[in-house]
């Protein structure tokens, strides 16, 4: 519970948080956290493997180096 | 006159003019700590901003079967996004605070934020979950805290009691109970003078004969 006021707090320090606001935050943050495994989870049995990795959170954008994207965006600057 | 210069040079040989002194060699290492410092300080900044990998992780555990696996590239992905998402809600809830002019976000603003947000499944369990929560902290609230020592007090008293009414009810039946016991009668004192053996004037008699023997056992004559 500390640690997702903390969380809020480091958004906005002068807003404040009742406990059941906290309380509601946290079971929608577990219930986010078991729907968005058991998602990955279905395309890592697709995948026919056993453990769940980063690849398999397919909707989490994919990482980039911060070079390659300037690089990237760079070129698209020119390119446009 | 001529202008020397001045190397420092002590007795022992050593030139304390030296480009590097020691004072400058302290800074750099105050600095190098002071940097490490930093370092940690910002790492900790950095883990505040997540929910702790463990609980991450036993929250994954929950739905993937027993034979399962998480990568750890996974569990801090996961960690990530839940922040992100607490902050995204919380930013929701907020703003709705800011525009009804209210200082703190309560339940139902959260619960309006996830809505918005499209996450409509989450809806009914929290709505459950915060009523249950509700009626759990509305029965506190009720019994203000004197009351509710005193009534564990009196609890605790009345508990008490009855351990000790059930005591006393209960024969003791121990191992040094009376009725355990051989039974004897009463010893009564009385003032009965036991017959002696001897008359104390015989033993008197004997004393003065032994009177008139010398120390080496003769008897006088």
């Amino acid at each position: 519970m500390s640690h997702i006021r903390t969380i809020i707090k480091l958004e906005d320090p002068d807003l404040r948080v009742s406990k059941d606001a906290l309380m509601a935050v946290n079971t929608a943050a577990e219930t986010f956290v078991e729907q968005f495994v058991q998602e990955a989870y279905t395309c890592c049995a697709e995948d026919r493997k056993k453990c769940l990795s980063y690849d398999h959170l397919d909707f989490v954008p994919e990482r980039v180096k911060a070079e390659d994207a300037l690089r990237e965006r760079s070129a698209a600057g020119k390119g446009g | 006159m001529e202008d020397e210069s001045h190397n420092n040079i002590l007795p022992n040989g050593f030139n304390t003019g030296s480009t590097e002194s020691p004072c400058l060699k302290t800074s750099t290492m105050t600095t190098q700590h002071n940097n490490n410092n930093n370092h940690q300080n910002h790492s900790n900044k950095e883990q505040d901003r997540f929910l702790p990998i463990a609980n991450v992780g036993r929250i994954m555990k929950k739905v993937i079967p027993p034979n399962g696996k998480i990568s750890k590239d996974a569990k801090e992905t996961v960690q990530e996004c839940v922040s992100e998402f607490i902050s995204f809600v919380t930013g929701e809830a907020s703003d709705k605070c800011q525009r009804e002019k209210r200082k703190t976000i309560n339940g139902d603003d959260v619960i309006w934020a996830i809505t918005t947000l499209g996450f409509e499944d989450y809806v009914e369990p929290l709505k459950t979950y915060l009523q249950k929560y509700k009626e759990i902290e509305g029965e506190k609230l009720n019994i203000p805290k004197q009351l509710r020592s005193e009534q564990r007090l009196h609890q605790h008293q009345q508990n008490h009691n009855n351990n000790h009414d059930e005591n006393n009810n209960q024969p003791f039946n121990g191992a040094y109970a009376s009725s355990n016991l051989i039974s004897q009668p009463p010893y009564v004192p009385t003032d009965q003078k036991f017959s002696l053996p001897f008359s104390p004037n015989s033993i008197q008699n004997q004393l003065r004969q032994q009177e008139q023997i010398d120390s080496v056992g003769h008897w006088y004559e």
